[in-house]
């Protein structure tokens, strides 16, 4: 055995949830070593080439504005830029981009490489090496031994990663590549439950054997969004998506091809995402649909192939290829790669403090998909959250803990740990009861603080943040006490179709007029011949529209922290409890809230059983 | 409510003061041992479930029998509380009741606390939170109307109702933030104007069940009626024939009645709060004066006048004016004396009269029925009545959140008002926990029940 070298903290994967940790614990000051099983696939994007999305694009500007990196890789690899639910109301307007695949890749490796305090290697981690309850190191593939403080799991599906392309199955986490084997027995051995989840990709195709000419285009937004708050104005040519769709005889024959389906043969046994089912999942689901969505998208700018969104499947090849072939505009497909699904282990989250900690092993974390997530967006939010809290660990601090009315990531963390994943989670603005505050424009508002507080973000920023805030303010008061007269304002209430006010009685002030729905902010600056910048023009708007849901937002999150702010002790005995439900009192063991609130969330736990919690608590203490 | 615990708690059930039986109730862990120990019987066998044994009960610390005692016994979860209850029926004698209260507590148990018994019927799981209010509302159910209603909702009907709401509310919403999310990858449009449907019948349906309620809560709290008529007319004698008991005094002297005289009488399967009035003078001065205009002020919140004539005599002045007066409003024109001659001269009113003599009680009968037909609302639906004021206020916010959410401006501050509305049905039946509520309810409960 070589000689052991040590390290603050070692990250094992380099996927997305792996860089946010790496960088955010390096960027805290601490020595990180980051192991991944191919250094050529850091921040491989395995599914879609696309970040952002409904949810999904909240998670990555909150990430972005805490300080991490999934932002700024996506604007300077986006091919397009969009802003979904532009028809609906601003709390659910999200981002999205087509990224180039490659250089996605070769940009986040570059940044891991470039950082201070990271060193990577390509080694197998098969051990975790625990001593008196907490993790000490790892043990690798090649007989190394690194000790460190913490250790961060991000291994994605790479653990006993079982890949399916019809009935033929290989090892493996991702197409050509190689699986973890070991590590699952180590997580098991220091007493972690593990789970199988099952998820799937689409065929990726030649781009020159597609008919673009009879397809439907869709185009990125005139004017892009960025995702991250460093990257300004975004000036670079976009690409542009195709639509198709299936038809019945595409469903005719993804049903003939059902008996070597490893799905409907019983042979995948991992539960998949019922929200991003296979085609054949929706074709035997949803019989009654004669078609369904396909999105052609580019992989890259010089790339030669497409990826088909909405067509993920493990059908066989054979199968694959027929029923492309049927679809408008591929009569000609070439698959350059086959779709397939793969099933891996996952570590149950409920085994997880807040601060994704294993409740096992002290100073174990995982993020991302091995805690049954699944999306870039969901792992890199996880790999944040796990870098920062692994970094206060060691510094012996508070953990770093997003509530459900702060972020998504809160809600996203909050749901892994409080109930048990029976699917691969992903993010839903429903998901968010909170949402009408959890908006892409006031993130900084929201989070930008502790990204500050940790050091995550540059002073520049957090200075401009706080300029622009104020300026924000000031514009409000400014639109409160200016009063305008009918004369003024009438003639654009009237363009814009609102009722004019009425003439005798002195008139509205501006921020009234603002508040109705058919009024923006450049009516305003019509009506009075007010300068300010679009983006601070389209905040006060937002704010001034939702005021009225904001302040009923505050009131019950001011009833909510009621609950919150009841502590359950940490070596409460809820088994000693009679008036609990058989079900809560197990749940409520495993699962150990550390709050009233947090028990309330808990499946399984009725408002009988927080009833009960609540009248003991308040008796004991 | 600092202590819920599963230690045995025991209360007297009945009400204090003599009676036949006193029931004493225990319920906990060690109810059935405690019950044990202080009960003695022929048979020495375990007590089982759901019987009823005859027997002594021993005072534990001087051995000597304190009553004759029916002992049964409910094992849990098969027991009112969801926990061991023990109820111990004895002879009805306040000094027994204390004596076999005090033996139980000297085995280890303590004294209940106002409500505790239900209480932990709910955290239990065996009722949920409208069950808990019927309770209440079935204990103290003033009449039988009120009663019929406290025991549907005691069965769950309103329960039910409520649940139906709330999952047509759900329902949309699903649909909704499924619009949101899915927005890109699926074809999913809300519709708007099926979805404006389906909330303005949500609407309707909160309406046409508050309208109701206004009735439901009239049966619970009581319906006021007054009895009107000009001096010596018989008001008082009626009062006190509706009543069953001399409550006024009555004389042939007109104004015998100045101030006026409340009081409450279950008639007709209905809860009544009656009044008797003075009588109405031509032109009433001082102390008369103040009379009517009291009597004038009662009219206004009354929801039936009972307008009294004197058939023995022709109308007078005073008669058409109270006729006029009371015109608007609900009325039964009722004409006493009818054992007498005949001198009214009024055909209009005498067609649509209850014709009665108070002093004998000819026709009261027919009286009551007039009143209860009068009174006894038609319900709209068939939903269950609500005969609470939490209950009305809830439906009140879920309606206006339903509007709100009608007129929202966009698709997501639409599910906002609806996840409002949801919340709100959740506090209705206490799937969601406001701890206020709670503590308000229990409050009201007695200590036994």
């Amino acid at each position: 055995m070589t000689k052991t070298q040590c390290y603050d903290i070692i990250v094992v994967g380099g996927g997305h949830a792996g860089i946010e940790a790496s960088l955010a614990a390096s960027r805290m000051g601490f020595e990180v070593l980051l192991i991944t099983l191919n250094i050529d696939t850091i921040g491989q994007m395995s599914c879609n080439p696309s970040i952002g999305g409904l949810a999904k694009g909240h998670l990555v500007r909150e990430v972005d504005a805490i300080g991490g990196e999934i932002g700024l890789l996506a604007d300077r690899t986006a091919l397009q830029f969009r802003m979904l639910n532009r028809s609906k109301g601003p709390a659910v307007w999200s981002p999205r981009s087509q990224n180039d695949r490659v250089q996605y890749k070769l940009l986040a490796r570059q940044i891991l490489e470039q950082a201070q305090r990271i060193t990577i290697k390509q080694e197998e981690v098969q051990e975790l090496l625990v001593s008196g309850g907490s993790v000490i190191g790892v043990q690798t593939g090649i007989g190394n031994e690194y000790r460190a403080h913490a250790v961060i799991v991000t291994t994605g599906t790479f653990l006993n990663g079982l890949m399916h392309i019809g009935l033929d199955s290989m090892t493996g986490g991702r197409l050509a590549e190689s699986s973890a084997n070991r590590l699952s027995n180590s997580l098991q051995k220091c007493g972690l439950k593990l789970g199988r989840l099952k998820t799937g990709t689409s065929p990726r195709i030649a781009r020159h054997s597609i008919d673009f000419s009879i397809l439907d285009v869709q185009y990125g937004d005139e004017e892009p969004s960025a995702f991250s708050l460093r990257s300004g104005e975004i000036l670079r040519d976009q690409e542009p998506c195709y639509i198709t769709h299936t038809n019945p005889e595409t469903h005719a024959l993804i049903q003939g091809g059902l008996d070597r389906s490893p799905l409907y043969t019983g042979k995948i046994t991992g539960v998949g995402p019922r929200y991003c089912p296979s085609i054949e999942t929706k074709v035997v689901r949803f019989s009654g649909r004669d078609s369904h969505l396909v999105f052609i998208e580019p992989e890259g700018r010089d790339s030669g192939e497409c990826y088909l969104n909405g067509l993920a499947t493990s059908l066989p090849y054979d199968i694959q290829m027929a029923m492309l072939r049927s679809i408008k505009g591929l009569s000609t497909v070439e698959i350059t790669r086959p779709g397939y699904a793969v099933e891996y282990d996952f570590v149950y989250p409920v085994q997880l403090h807040p601060n994704l900690e294993t409740k096992k092993v002290k100073r174990l974390f995982c993020a991302g998909q091995i805690n049954g997530t699944s999306g870039y967006e969901e792992a890199a939010a996880q790999g944040i959250i796990a870098g920062i809290n692994a970094a206060l660990c060691i510094r012996d601090e508070k953990p770093f803990v997003l509530k459900r009315y702060e972020a998504y990531i809160g809600v996203l963390i909050d749901d892994l740990i409080t109930k048990n994943t029976e699917e691969p989670y992903r993010m839903f603005t429903s998901l968010a009861e909170h949402r009408l505050i959890l908006r892409t424009d006031n993130v900084a508002d929201r989070v930008m603080q502790y990204g500050n507080q940790y050091g995550l973000i540059p002073y520049e920023l957090w200075q401009r943040f706080q300029d622009e805030r104020h300026e924000i303010d000031r514009t409000v008061d400014t639109l409160r006490s200016t009063v305008v007269k009918p004369e003024a304002a009438n003639p654009v209430l009237r363009e814009r179709g609102e009722s004019e006010l009425p003439g005798e009685r002195g008139g509205q002030s501006l921020y009234q007029i603002l508040k109705r729905p058919n009024m923006h902010y450049q009516d305003i600056q019509q009506i009075a011949e007010l300068h300010f910048d679009k983006r601070i023009g389209t905040r006060v708007e937002i704010e001034a529209k939702y005021e009225g849901y904001i302040k009923r937002e505050q009131e019950l999150i001011a009833r909510l922290q009621e609950l919150e702010h009841i502590m359950i002790p940490q070596d409460f005995e809820f088994q000693n409890i009679k008036g609990l439900s058989n079900e809560a009192r197990t749940k409520l063991t495993e699962v150990r809230p550390e709050n009233l609130d947090q028990a309330s969330r808990i499946q399984g736990v009725s408002p009988a059983d927080v009833l009960v919690l609540l009248l003991y608590i308040k008796k004991e203490t | 409510m600092t202590q819920t615990t599963n230690d045995t708690i025991v209360a007297c059930a009945t009400p204090a003061g003599y009676s036949s039986i006193g029931v004493i109730r225990a319920s906990g862990e060690e109810a059935i041992r405690y019950a044990e120990t202080i009960f003695t019987r022929q048979a020495d066998q375990p007590l089982e479930s759901n019987r009823a044994y005859f027997g002594e009960v021993i005072d534990p610390t001087t051995q000597e029998i304190i009553d004759k005692v029916v002992v049964t016994v409910y094992r849990a979860p098969h027991s009112y509380t969801g926990e061991d209850v023990v109820e111990i029926a004895c002879h009805g004698n306040p000094l027994i009741i204390e004596r076999i209260l005090q033996a139980v507590i000297k085995t280890g148990a303590r004294i209940a606390q106002r409500g505790e018994f239900t209480k932990r019927a709910l955290l239990n799981g065996k009722i949920d939170l409208l069950q808990a209010e019927a309770v209440l509302d079935t204990v103290y159910a003033p009449c039988d109307e009120a009663r019929k209603i406290a025991i549907a909702q005691y069965e769950g009907k309103l329960s039910e109702q409520v649940e139906h709401l709330r999952s047509g509310i759900f329902d949309l919403l699903v649909t909704i933030n499924a619009a949101i999310d899915f927005s890109e990858e699926q074809d999913i449009e809300v519709n708007s104007e099926s979805t404006d449907a389906k909330i303005s019948s949500l609407i309707d349906r909160v309406t046409t069940w508050l309208n109701d309620s206004q009735s439901g809560i009239k049966i619970k709290e009581g319906y006021r009626i007054l009895i009107m008529g000009r001096a010596n007319v018989g008001k008082s004698t009626l009062f006190n024939r509706l009543l069953g008991f001399d409550r006024a005094i009555t004389h042939e002297t007109p104004g015998t009645t100045r101030d006026y005289l409340e009081d409450t009488v279950a008639l007709g399967g209905l809860y009544l709060i009656l009044y008797d009035t003075a009588g109405m003078l031509g032109k009433a001065t001082g102390v008369d004066q103040q009379a009517q205009e009291r009597t004038m002020q009662l009219m206004e919140g009354a929801d039936l006048i009972l307008l009294m004539f004197d058939g023995s005599e022709p109308m007078n002045e005073q008669d058409v004016n109270l006729y006029n007066i009371t015109k608007h409003q609900p009325t039964i024109m009722v004409v006493n004396k009818v054992d007498l001659n005949l001198r009214m001269h009024a055909p209009d009113i005498l067609k649509d009269c209850v014709k009665i003599s108070a002093k004998s009680g000819h026709n009261i009968e027919a009286l009551v029925d007039t009143i209860r037909s009068e009174l006894l609302p038609v319900f709209n639906t068939n939903q269950p009545i609500i005969t609470r004021e939490r209950h009305r206020q809830s439906l009140e916010d879920i309606r206006k959140d339903l509007q709100r959410a009608r007129e929202a401006p966009t698709t997501e501050t639409m599910a906002y008002e609806l996840r409002a509305a949801l919340d709100v049905c959740g506090e209705l039946t206490g799937k969601i926990i406001n701890k206020e509520i709670l503590d308000r309810i229990f409050d009201e409960f007695c200590i036994g029940k």
